[in-house]
């Protein structure tokens, strides 16, 4: 038997400094369907960070990736949310400062946690995809995620802390209904009835804000809207499409 | 950026998306096509077919996390079939396909001449493998994807590619031991 490591060595060595042409790319670019433009942004959301994050309760996501697209896709299409463009660097320079300085963080609930804690936090988030868009000069900004944690999302909050809005949208596998959920947005305030897009939902106020939810075919979607009071935050909902 | 958002932003016709996907495969997926083929023009056709067909058709992917092994996929489909319009004869190693010892630092010629011969009898048994071995062994030996990877770009259950793996290795052995890796290139190196 021929081991491994010399067959990969024999393959490694052929053709060590092939590259493709850069004329390939350029006739590739032709063909890509680009149709229809990413957007960049959302005007009336100026004000806000979109955050747009999945969860699979209790499951591992990186294990769930396939089933989380799908439902959010479907999301989506049912809801008429759509993406925003951005791009990870902000944020991940917030969260990294903040833990470079050693002082105690605020997280957007008011919450005081002990900076040591940030990698534990975001752990998940440094792993997926959060985005804010490159333009975006003041405090807010619009932020997706299609897929995280609300330990992640905890994170998040305490990189931008107290001052910023944040809107979240996620996905649970198990429905939860406001009296059961459990967290770090501590105990529900406040529970309402919502319509947004023509879809009924229910609305519950906890630590952290306002939480949106709809439930699809057994699972439960947040549109999360911290910092904004509910009426704000329903038109948010529906402007996000 | 997870390949599986990049394909969320290319189905939103974010042409940076698609942009950055290329960047992130073009090279090895060239590559692994030049390993296939020994042809720049050809590996250069597959490398563009495979892209142009997995970007058209990315709407369709129905795994998004899953694009590496869906572009390998098409890229064994491309170069199959491309290697079967070319009459089914692979062209034999060329010299260029391997390492300068020299550019490679290697201070003792005798030595580096020596390692590259046996590199180059290896890469011979290779390429001598039958396709299916050949394809298994170069997209998990080379390409760097696990066998689950594998089995799915060559529409095959994981336990055949484990066992292509295992009868490659035992072929290899066997063509080396046998000396029949040792031809013509063998001769053009000693000239």
């Amino acid at each position: 038997m021929i081991p491994e490591k010399e067959i990969r060595t024999a393959l490694d060595a052929a053709y060590p400094n092939a590259e493709p042409p850069l004329a390939l790319w350029d006739r590739i670019r032709e063909t890509v369907p680009v149709a229809r433009p990413a957007r960049r942004g959302l005007p009336r959301l100026a004000v806000a960070l979109i955050w747009m994050l999945a969860v699979l309760t209790g499951t591992a996501a990186a294990a769930s990736t396939p089933q989380v697209q799908a439902l959010i896709d479907k999301f989506f299409a049912r809801t008429g949310i759509k993406l925003v463009e951005h791009t990870p660097e902000r944020l991940l320079q917030e969260l990294h400062a903040k833990e470079a300085s050693g002082q105690p963080i605020t997280t957007t609930s008011g919450e005081t946690i002990d900076p040591t804690r940030i990698r534990e936090l975001a752990h998940p988030a440094f792993k997926l995809p959060t985005y804010v868009p490159a333009d975006v000069t003041g405090p807010y900004a619009h932020v997706e995620s299609i897929q995280s944690t609300t330990i992640s999302m905890f994170a998040w909050s305490a990189a931008v802390g107290p001052g910023w809005k944040l809107v979240a949208v996620s996905m649970h596998t198990r429905v939860h209904t406001p009296g059961t959920e459990t967290g770090t947005s501590g105990p529900v305030q406040d529970v309402r009835d919502v319509k947004v897009n023509g879809i009924e939902g229910t609305a519950f106020l906890d630590k952290q804000g306002w939480q949106l939810t709809w439930v699809m075919d057994g699972h439960q979607y947040r549109v999360m809207v911290m910092g904004y009071p509910l009426e704000e935050a329903l038109k948010i909902a529906e402007s996000m499409k | 950026m997870e390949d599986l958002w990049l394909v969320y932003r290319c189905r939103q016709g974010d042409p940076e998306a698609f942009a950055q996907l290329y960047q992130r495969y073009a090279r090895k997926v060239y590559r692994t096509a030049l390993q296939l083929v020994h042809r720049k023009d050809l590996a250069e056709d597959i490398t563009q077919e495979a892209f142009m067909t997995a970007f058209q058709e990315i709407h369709r992917l129905r795994t998004p996390a899953a694009f590496r092994t869906w572009l390998y996929r098409i890229l064994v489909s491309r170069a199959t079939r491309l290697l079967r319009q070319e009459g089914g004869a692979r062209r034999p190693l060329s010299l260029e396909s391997l390492p300068d010892p020299v550019a490679a630092g290697q201070a003792d010629l005798a030595e580096a001449a020596a390692d590259l011969d046996q590199l180059a009898e290896l890469r011979e048994a290779i390429d001598g493998l039958d396709e299916d071995l050949r394809l298994t062994v170069l997209l998990h030996y080379y390409t760097g994807l696990p066998v689950s990877e594998v089995a799915a770009a060559l529409a095959v259950p994981p336990g055949t590619v484990k066992s292509r793996l295992f009868t490659a290795r035992r072929r290899l052995a066997e063509a080396l031991a046998a000396g029949t890796g040792r031809t013509a290139l063998r001769k053009e190196l000693s000239v």
